[in-house]
């Protein structure tokens, strides 16, 4: 974080875990500022100060998280992402001894309730490990997985535990409970933003996130064996906090409701629940939370879809050149652009798109539109579009049930694709069959904004 | 809202099915015993009566037929 230390908002005051360091992302939120928090005072439940800084709001600039990759302009980072995830590199196991994660490890005298752990949203029951990367393993290939999954702690040894049911996690955890055996887990907190973002990378099942990493991170991942299953469960071992344990099987408590991405709060489920057995940390760790359903959460994971789609859509359309999905759309919508697309490749791209479970409205744009800005996508909408020409819907298409307009009941989606491309000219070398944008030369705006960025214009009124 | 939904049983309403062009929403609640408060409550958990239901605001548990009310999308 040093180098990114004048984007740090490090509030003096003693912050309660209790909805008020959430709150303090939402009013950042409300000013559109997304600065790193750190609060170095949080105040737990029973009103003590916790031995442990919390870092939250790590991921929800898009601009910081693409300057911790070496990215400068994050609105390139798609065909990145999708590049370095795909030059995967192998990770490299490091002793114990030397592993920063392994400096404390406590097997009998450890109690979940001292690290300061989130209660964030008014209907959530209790505190939520939010930025827990979850590792389970294969038990037919030895393969694992790792996957950000929510895990209420109810107790100083005893937390709920939510692998989604169509989640990787959540098959290997159906292999071993089919044998009647206790799923093994970890729980890694805190790395890298590379490695953050490595784990969120769209892979095949079975598939090992840690290769991913390294490819984002651009050296090998560093991993250590955990300390109750050994080199069946490696750990990062530069993460700040490891929780491991096992999942009995068969058994479920309740667990929620839950402040989601969607922005609504989640229903109570039916949740297996972990017996925590081995807390490892740092000697001096910092607990990372997510803000869920907050920019902090989306834009790490939206990254990581707009890699993905990037990658489904240019196998079909060589024309596209970036992606975004934004987190005002939350999970659901992306904006593609196309560079002089071919005849069809529009709705070719809009039918791949879509067929990415968690995309529901795809918008195909050309390329002299900013999809990071949403007035340009308007424009785009209100001057290139006849909705009954250049829309389509199609329904039964796998989604988020999490999605509120979900009608009751159903297991599938309604999604739409919106081609907002201009029509192609009759010859490359002929001008667009459409009226050129109104536009000022690019010299004179360039002289010009200089005039305005040096007046002090932010007393002036908003539109 | 009530001319939609009908009582099927002591505590617990059910949405009638609805045509297909209005819109429904698909939050199930369930009313707890202790406070009154309302939860909204997923169908992993409706299927299986066996757990009980966690109240997020006083934490009292307590099975779905204890509910004061159930409300199922």
């Amino acid at each position: 974080m040093e180098s990114e230390k004048d984007s740090i908002f490090k509030p003096s005051d003693e912050i309660s875990t209790i909805h008020e360091i959430t709150a303090i992302q939402y009013s950042l939120e409300k000013i559109k500022r997304y600065p790193i928090v750190y609060i170095n005072k949080p105040i737990l439940e029973n009103n003590t100060i916790s031995e442990f800084p919390v870092v939250t709001n790590l991921t929800a600039s898009r601009e910081i998280v693409c300057r911790s990759l070496g990215i400068d302009d994050h609105r390139t980072v798609s065909s990145i992402y999708s590049k370095r995830t795909g030059n995967k590199i192998d990770p490299k196991i490091i002793n114990i001894n030397d592993s920063p994660v392994k400096e404390i490890i406590q097997t009998n005298n450890f109690d979940l309730r001292k690290l300061p752990i989130l209660k964030q949203h008014i209907s959530d029951p209790g505190p939520y490990l939010t930025a827990a990367h979850a590792t389970t393993y294969d038990p037919e290939t030895k393969i694992d997985n790792t996957a950000i999954q929510r895990c209420w702690v109810k107790s100083k040894n005893k937390m709920t535990y939510f692998p989604y049911p169509s989640s990787h996690n959540f098959r290997n955890l159906q292999k071993f409970w089919s044998k009647k055996q206790p799923c093994p887990v970890v729980f890694w907190i805190g790395h890298h933003p590379s490695v953050l973002l490595g784990t969120q990378a769209k892979l095949q099942y079975p598939e090992s996130h840690w290769r991913a990493c390294g490819g984002l991170l651009g050296e090998p991942l560093r991993l250590t064996p955990s300390h109750l299953f050994g080199s069946d469960i490696m750990v990062p071992a530069d993460a700040e906090i490891v929780i491991e344990g096992e999942i009995p099987p068969d058994y479920f408590e309740a667990d929620g409701p839950f402040g989601e991405y969607t922005g609504y709060s989640g229903p109570q489920i039916a949740a297996p629940i972990v017996n925590v057995k081995c807390v490892t940390m740092r000697k001096n760790p910092i607990y990372h939370d997510y803000g869920s359903g907050l920019a902090d959460m989306l834009v790490p994971d939206n990254i990581a879809m707009e890699g993905k789609v990037f990658n489904i859509c240019k196998q079909v359309a060589p024309s596209v050149t970036r992606v975004h999905v934004p987190s005002q759309g939350r999970r659901f919508h992306a904006y593609i652009t196309l560079d002089k697309p071919g005849p069809g490749e529009a709705k070719d791209v809009l039918m791949a798109a879509l067929s990415y479970r968690r995309i529901k409205m795809a918008v195909v744009v050309n390329d002299d539109i900013d999809i990071f800005d949403d007035s340009e996508v308007m424009f785009s909408l209100a001057t290139r579009v006849q909705w009954s020409r250049d829309s389509f819907t199609v329904g039964g298409l796998s989604g988020s049930l999490l999605d509120p307009s979900t009608p009751s009941g159903a297991n599938t989606l309604s999604k739409i694709g919106i081609d907002a491309t201009l029509p192609l000219p009759l010859n490359p070398n002929f001008p667009s069959p459409t009226p050129p944008r109104s536009k000022v030369p690019d010299n004179i705006m360039k002289k010009i904004s200089k005039v305005i960025h040096n007046t002090d214009y932010n007393k002036w009124p908003i539109l | 809202m009530a001319n939609i939904m009908k009582k099927e049983d002591k505590n617990i309403i059910k949405y009638k099915n609805a045509i297909s062009w209005e819109k429904t929403g698909n939050a199930s609640w369930a009313q707890c015993k202790e406070c009154d408060n309302w939860f909204n409550i997923g169908p992993s958990i409706l299927s299986k009566p066996e757990i009980k239901l966690h109240c997020p605001s006083c934490h009292k548990e307590f099975f779905q037929e204890e509910a004061k009310k159930i409300i199922i999308a």
